[in-house]
């Protein structure tokens, strides 16, 4: 190595390609610590390799100012919050910026053509379901009462003389769920009872 | 003589053992109300972070569970391992739900949540009545010292409970629903908690009400009586009397928004019954005859006129039909 000082980009360049060891790696990271154009090649470099490894029509950089935000926000953050801070409320607020990149067109005719085969997919299972015609006794096996009606996980047994099948509806989910919300009024109910009722799966809304 | 005082000590006799006799049943009664209180009262002595799992039927559902308390208000929060995610928050009797993937929030109050301990306190609270306490030991759960107390009905009309409590707050850290026999039907406890974490009332409390991002739902019921809706309810299971009845319960979007919700409860255990205009298409699928049950909660239906009953709860499935055997229309 000459005794000159590699510029920034070298130093970023080198770092990437795991070429450095020791004292070189410890100084290079001071220098991504400290220069903000270090970074922004940092940034940079990782961008043009996953434009080359993939071809996400998605790419995107970070925004300096959200990082920074981010950085302080965790600094600030101590053990207990870390318990109860799993993101349920995230805010509307983008962290990155998006960059278009040349294969568009290119990514969108594949994801179309991939649609277009798994409705043409859903459509002949649910042709051959209909005709197969799941019932027993009575009782509906895997009954959808309308296709945008997510799964719902709750199932009941159905017991008709010596015989027990599974029946999953929808419309009896619906009842099962509006039953644990209004009807624990139970001695039990606290907490035991709440918690039964929070940890059920109740399917999607 | 002798015959004064052989009369007389058989007045002394005969008073005493009536004296007796209300206090042994006066002590039953309030042995498991107390009982009750004391387990009631433990949320709001200790905090707590722990993971839930409930097994039903089939299914075991898993959630991880924050709960503060600061003396007079409690607050947890709730996040599904199991199936769709969602984070179930609660202060006192206010919930509210996130569902992180539709974006969505559901906020209700939910008036069952403050009925109790009023509910015991009732002229007609009758726990005591239907259910006999029983003390079985002790034992650990999750790595805790509790007592195990088993609430057995004294009819087939009614499940039975096992629960153990944490000896020291009476906190339950496990409860199992028992059928004929003492057959488990479902159990829920804790397989891990910890005590005292340095959680603050706050820092749930500015998480409950972050919705920013979110499409918030505040699902409205109204609130009425069996007779307002024209029925009325015969003789009915001994023990279950009518507690609340709701009508537009906006719970899922299969269509029973519109639907008459009545709930009845023993103390321990509840039933909805739901009541809808008849509609072929619909109610078709179940018959009157099914013994649908998932777990501890049953399922019957019952065709009356032009009307749908649907009994769902966790009672026995000859109870479910008993109830819906006792509503008649009146309009």
């Amino acid at each position: 190595m000459s005794d000159k000082l590699p510029a920034s980009d070298e130093w970023v360049s080198a770092l990437m390609d795991g070429e450095l060891r020791g004292e070189e790696f410890a100084q290079a990271v001071e220098v991504l610590c400290d220069s903000p154009q270090a970074r922004q090649d940092w940034d940079t470099y990782h961008l043009v390799g996953a434009a080359l490894r993939s071809r996400s029509a998605d790419l995107r950089w970070h925004d300096p100012a959200f990082m920074d935000c981010l950085r302080a926000r965790l600094a600030d953050a101590d053990a207990a919050a870390a318990l109860a801070d799993a993101p349920v409320a995230l805010p509307a607020v983008q962290a990155v910026t998006p960059v278009r990149v040349a294969n568009d067109g290119w990514w969108l005719r594949v994801a179309g053509l991939t649609s277009v085969v798994a409705v043409a997919f859903g459509l002949w299972q649910g042709w051959n379901s209909l005709g197969g015609g799941a019932q027993l006794g009575g009782a509906i096996l895997a009954q959808r009462s309308t296709p945008a009606q997510p799964v719902a996980s709750s199932t009941l047994v159905a017991s008709q003389q010596d015989a027990a099948v599974m029946l999953r509806d929808p419309r009896l989910d619906a009842l099962l769920a509006a039953h644990r919300q209004h009807g624990g009024v139970t001695a039990l109910q606290m907490p035991a009872g709440f918690l039964r009722n929070a940890t059920f799966d109740e399917g999607a809304r | 003589m002798k015959r004064i005082l052989s009369w007389v000590s058989w007045w002394l006799i005969g008073t005493c053992a009536l004296a007796v006799q209300p206090s042994v049943a006066l002590a039953a009664e309030p042995d498991v109300a107390n009982w009750l209180m004391r387990l009631h009262d433990a949320p709001r002595q200790r905090a707590y972070v722990g993971t839930f799992v409930v097994s039903a039927g089939n299914t075991m559902s898993t959630s991880r569970i924050w709960h503060v308390c600061n003396g007079s208000q409690q607050i947890e929060r709730v996040d599904a391992l199991t199936g769709v995610r969602r984070s179930t928050f609660r202060r006192d009797d206010s919930v509210v739900t996130f569902w992180p993937d539709s974006r969505t929030v559901v906020r209700e109050t939910r008036e069952s949540l403050g009925l109790f301990p009023n509910l015991l306190q009732r002229p007609d609270a009758n726990i005591g009545r239907f259910y006999r306490l029983k003390r079985i030991g002790h034992e650990r759960v999750a790595g805790i010292e509790s007592e195990v107390v088993q609430l057995e009905p004294i009819d087939a009309l009614r499940f039975g409970y096992r629960v153990w409590t944490e000896r020291q707050s009476g906190l339950v850290v496990k409860l199992q629903t028992l059928g004929a026999n003492a057959q488990v039907l479902e159990q829920a406890a804790f397989s891990e908690l910890q005590f005292n974490t340095p959680l603050a009332f706050h820092q749930l409390k500015v998480l409950m009400e972050n919705t920013q991002g979110y499409q918030v739902h505040s699902p409205s019921a109204r609130k009425t009586t069996v007779a307002q809706e024209g029925w009325a309810l015969g003789a009915g299971v001994p023990g279950f009397m009518p507690v609340r009845c709701y009508r537009g319960v906006d719970a899922a979007d299969a269509g029973v928004d519109s639907s008459l919700q009545c709930i009845f409860s023993d103390g321990l255990a509840s039933v909805s019954v739901f009541v809808e205009p008849f509609d072929a298409s619909r109610h078709v699928r179940v018959d009157a005859h099914d013994n649908l049950s998932m777990g501890a909660t049953y399922l019957r239906v019952r065709r009356l006129q032009d009307w749908w009953l649907t009994a769902v709860g966790e009672a026995p499935g000859s109870t479910l039909t008993a109830l819906l055997q006792a509503l008649e229309r009146k309009k």
